[in-house]
């Protein structure tokens, strides 16, 4: 991770000293995680012309929704009749690794102030939670820089769903651009300077193998049940090699 | 699909991103959860990349000499010597591209 080498670290309590500290750093991070959101977006937005839903509401439920996954299969669920409950509740479980988000931010973004805090909430996105943990051990996880690294990714998903709106029926085919290997691009360099412990080591090939197996035999929630039992995984370890010191 | 429908989902995605955010939630996590969080973020981080990586629309990919495959060993070995962020991705994509090409 780049070390800030302007400023002295602000930590997140101190909320007077520079709230836009981090800020640009925070939107240049994000712009390979917005390369890779580009067929979805474009994929979600069509998809919303497509099942039936007014170019209002198309643009508005990527603006209000904000959210890939939930996007898609609300639609599709909507298109092959689902009641409003059942669209309401599977959405609720798909986006339910956020609790997993907030529950690990909670500690520096509960004592933020309100104005910084709530757009903080509607902004996190998986592509946030990567970033923001990115910067956990170096003090520049800032207000600005997740406000900043979050406006462009909520930018750019709404961009590029415009274009899938505005392209509807003629979407063209992205997939031999590879766009999605940004987000391993991205992620890898993210996690590789968190192994610094073998207890992170063996939750990571944990969850990697985990979740490969999962999605293999098309279990719903491969990544979110593999990425949590990972998580324990490392516990495990870490206590087992404690007790053995 | 209905404004109601859309407002409810946009409702219900900002409870499940925002409720643990809120300082006046009242919460004591217990240790174990405490511990098995500082593990979030490589092990959820990582088994979002694992199906990028092995399978192809839901199929695993056929051969090993994938770019993706190599192009993420890449990234790793990268990762490890490269303390930017920005460069470290920048040449990652670079070389997966260059696979890409090549392969």
């Amino acid at each position: 991770m780049e070390q800030p080498s302007t400023a002295a670290p602000t930590l997140p309590g101190q909320q007077h000293a520079g709230h836009w500290q981090g800020f640009f750093t925070g939107v240049v991070n994000m712009l390979p995680l917005c390369l890779s959101v580009l067929p979805w977006g474009i994929l979600a937005g069509s998809m919303a012309v497509q099942s039936g839903l007014s170019i209002e509401q198309s643009v508005g439920m990527s603006a209000i929704v904000f959210a890939g996954a939930a996007q898609l299969v609300s639609l599709s669920l909507v298109l092959s009749g689902a009641s409003f409950f059942t669209v309401v509740v599977s959405v609720f479980f798909i986006t339910a690794q956020h609790f997993l988000y907030g529950l690990t931010l909670r500690s520096r973004v509960s004592k933020m102030r309100a104005h910084h805090r709530l757009p903080i909430g509607f902004l996190l996105t998986d592509e946030l939670f990567a970033l923001s943990s990115a910067n956990q051990d170096k003090g520049t996880l800032t207000c600005g820089y997740l406000i900043g690294a979050g406006i462009t990714f909520y930018l750019s998903w709404n961009l590029f769903s415009l274009l899938g709106i505005l392209m509807a029926s003629s979407v063209p085919d992205l997939d031999k651009y590879h766009l999605d290997f940004s987000i391993v691009a991205t992620f890898v360099t993210i996690v590789v300077p968190m192994i610094k412990k073998s207890s992170v080591l063996g939750g990571v090939v944990y969850s990697l193998l985990m979740s490969t197996l999962l999605s293999w035999l098309h279990i719903g929630g491969a990544i979110v049940i593999a990425g949590i039992t990972g998580m324990f995984v490392s516990v495990i370890m870490a206590r087992a090699q404690r007790r053995s010191l | 699909m209905t404004w109601l429908l859309l407002l409810t989902l946009a409702a219900v995605v900002f409870f499940n991103r925002y409720i643990f955010l809120e300082p006046k939630i009242p919460l004591k996590i217990p240790a174990l959860l405490g511990e098995a969080l500082e593990y979030a973020a490589p092990c959820l981080l990582t088994a979002i990349c694992a199906p990028i990586i092995f399978f192809d629309h839901g199929v695993l990919r056929s051969s090993l000499d994938s770019p993706y495959l190599l192009g993420s060993l890449l990234s790793i070995a990268i990762a490890f010597y490269v303390r930017s962020m920005v460069l470290s991705v920048a040449c990652s994509l670079f070389l997966f591209y260059a696979l890409c090409f090549v392969l």
